[in-house]
């Protein structure tokens, strides 16, 4: 879907069950379609750990969780006027 | 059923209930862990066959008709270890955790095992507070280790490569000289899978092998050994050869002990530690 719908912005939860996080966002960085394509990482993980993978990993950034549903759009458009 | 003062529990064994209802108890109990692990059913069954999981032993902790936690427990000859311990948020502060505990110890007795061991996340004080009250000792830390896909540089063309088949192997892991974890037990590997191995003979004469896991999108469960020389330069070089050979997949290995001589060699090759955990053991018998 990812490559199919060109998105702006994409949201990659840590916390999944099905799939590994930080191996789905290594494939990610991989395809030629998504280069250019912000990719941030929404996590429980403390904040240290979640920079540091973040910059392993080279996210453009992390929003933590539980998610704040009054700065969120806040968080996505920081994230989409960097791109 | 066990009665304290304020509350009376029941433990329902683990073989009662399907793969999905015991992830959904499990999941529950987790939304607020220290590190975010959520599971999927198949993952659970997974998790259960490749760490010999009894679940005739391992439990589901009720009060009438509300679920209140789990508990889960490896058996290994006359080894033990506790595992997926965790009680739904609601629940807490009933002593839920302890009966748990206290449960499977009392299994563990029942099925003569002589050590149960048990893995602490770093920082997690309530549940290493409960063990130590059990009884349980520290042993040593454990560190949980991530790499991601980087670009290597080229091989040196003077180590000798060797890649192993299966048997081969086995073989390997028949000599490690390293103390595992549960999880990275022999026993584990193999109900694991996948496994894959490499040596390396610098021109020194220094030797070392590498078992490691190998599935289509990541590498894991690595048993790092040096036969001769030093363990920093040998591990260097298995390292090096393995991200060679597997440039493009992501790597996550566990519990690789935080005195473990070829640690400083996996910094060099950019893997960083997401969390630690405290291993600790309870001696049943003397």
């Amino acid at each position: 879907m990812a490559i199919t719908e060109g998105p702006e912005l994409i949201l990659v939860d840590l916390g999944l069950p099905d799939i590994d996080g930080q191996t789905l966002i290594s494939l990610m960085k991989r395809m030629p379609q998504l280069k250019g394509v912000p990719l941030v990482v929404v996590t429980a993980w403390p904040a240290d750990t979640a920079r540091e993978m973040v910059m392993a990993y080279g996210c453009d950034g992390f929003i933590s969780k539980p998610i704040n549903t009054r700065e969120f759009p806040d968080q996505i458009n920081s994230f989409l006027s960097k791109a | 059923m066990i009665d304290s003062p304020k509350n009376t529990f029941d433990f329902i064994p683990a073989n009662a209930f399907s793969y999905e209802e015991l992830t959904e108890v499990y999941n529950k109990t987790r939304v607020d862990y220290i590190v975010p692990m959520p599971m999927n059913a198949a993952k659970l069954r997974e998790y259960v066959e490749s760490y010999d999981i009894d679940m005739s032993a391992s439990a589901v902790a009720v009060d009438g008709n509300e679920v209140l936690g789990l508990s889960m427990l490896g058996v290994r000859d006359d080894r033990a270890w506790i595992t997926r311990l965790g009680v739904i948020r609601s629940n807490r502060k009933r002593g839920t955790g302890e009966a748990l505990v206290n449960y499977l110890i009392d299994q563990a007795r029942e099925r003569d095992i002589s050590r149960i061991f048990i893995e602490v996340i770093e920082n997690n004080i309530p549940a290493y507070s409960l063990f130590q009250k059990k009884g349980f000792k520290d042993t040593r830390d454990l560190l949980v280790l991530r790499r991601p896909p980087v670009d290597m540089p080229l091989l040196d063309p003077t180590f000798e490569v060797q890649i192993h088949g299966y048997n081969e192997t086995l073989a390997l892991l028949n000599k490690r000289q390293s103390i595992p974890s549960w999880i990275d037990e022999t026993a584990s590997l193999i109900n694991a899978g996948n496994l894959a191995a490499l040596s390396v003979t610098l021109p020194n004469g220094a030797h070392g092998w590498l078992v490691y896991q190998n599935t289509v999108f990541q590498l894991g469960r690595l048993v790092i050994q040096t036969e001769v020389g030093d363990p920093l330069q040998i591990g260097r070089a298995l390292l090096q050869t393995l991200h060679s050979k597997h440039p493009v997949q992501d790597t996550k290995t566990e519990n690789l002990p935080a005195d473990d001589p070829h640690w400083l060699a996996f910094k060099e090759m950019n893997y960083f530690v997401t969390f630690r955990r405290n291993e600790m053991v309870f001696n049943l018998k003397p």
